[in-house]
């Protein structure tokens, strides 16, 4: 299949609700994660969506930040992985994962109950 | 052997002035070629990440006018690709600084994700500059 399309599908279930993602439970105290970790059941497989640093050169000064998906199966091996080099438009991944952050966070959700039923005049 | 003494004891001085001044110009020099050198590693490291600062932009961009993403989530991912880029100054253009600064004055003009709807603008047309300046290859100049 190919990855782009594929993130791209991934954007617009997620955007249309289709898709539901949530943290990953054994994410939220791990020391190696330091940005939320989520993912997505379909079946026996699921897909875990990852934010990481990375040092952009060999001093280790500058640091990128970047977004990868897991494909795991229903032992949690890893299947197979998709990286932002693996794309053409790689910019779609960090996409994706803002996506789902604010998603899964509700930030909407909040701010709309805050002003729930209240009309601009 | 009465002739070197007498060149030495004449012009003595003037050799130890000029050894001197000598090592004063090879100090200079040598430090110029460091600086050479080290901006030159720098362009070096920017050419090879500018591709990819460019696409972390653009994917913030489409993120801010396609996905209505507009929170203090993206503003850390902006701040991250300002300061890389801000790591290497000899190799940005006046129009990025330019850009970077009014961006700065953006976020800085109201934190939170309340920002109002001219500071989008102003933070997405900037970043499209920015964009846009990375993507021409002369970006710096020898």
């Amino acid at each position: 299949m190919n990855y782009d399309e594929f993130i791209l599908k991934l954007i617009e279930g997620t955007k249309s609700k289709k898709i539901h993602w949530e943290i990953l439970k054994n994410s939220r105290n791990s020391p190696f994660e330091d940005y939320q970790v989520f993912h997505t059941q379909n079946g026996d497989n699921s897909l875990v969506l990852r934010k990481y640093d990375t040092f952009a050169d060999i001093y280790e000064e500058v640091i990128t930040i970047e977004a990868n998906i897991t494909i795991l199966n229903e032992n949690e091996k890893i299947l197979s992985e998709i990286r932002e080099d693996d794309l053409n438009k790689k910019e779609n991944l960090m996409r994706l994962y803002r996506i789902v952050e604010r998603s899964v966070n509700k930030v909407d959700d909040i701010l709309a109950s805050f002003v729930d039923g209240i009309n601009i005049r | 052997m009465e002739a070197i003494k007498y060149t030495l004891n004449e012009y003595g001085g003037i050799i130890s002035l000029l050894g001197l001044l000598m090592s004063v110009f090879i100090y200079i020099r040598a430090g110029r070629v460091k600086k050479i050198v080290q901006e030159k590693l720098s362009k070096n490291v920017f050419v090879e990440k500018k591709g990819d600062i460019g696409k972390a932009l653009k994917g913030i961009i489409k993120s801010i006018n396609e996905d209505d993403i507009y929170d203090n989530n993206i503003f850390s991912d902006i701040k991250v690709q300002i300061t890389m880029i801000e790591k290497f100054p000899s190799a940005t253009n006046k129009k990025i600084k330019k850009a970077i600064k009014k961006i700065n004055q953006a976020l800085s003009s109201s934190p939170n994700f309340n920002n109002s709807i001219e500071d989008k603008q102003k933070i997405t047309h900037n970043l499209s500059i920015i964009f846009g300046e990375l993507k021409v290859d002369d970006v710096y100049t020898d």
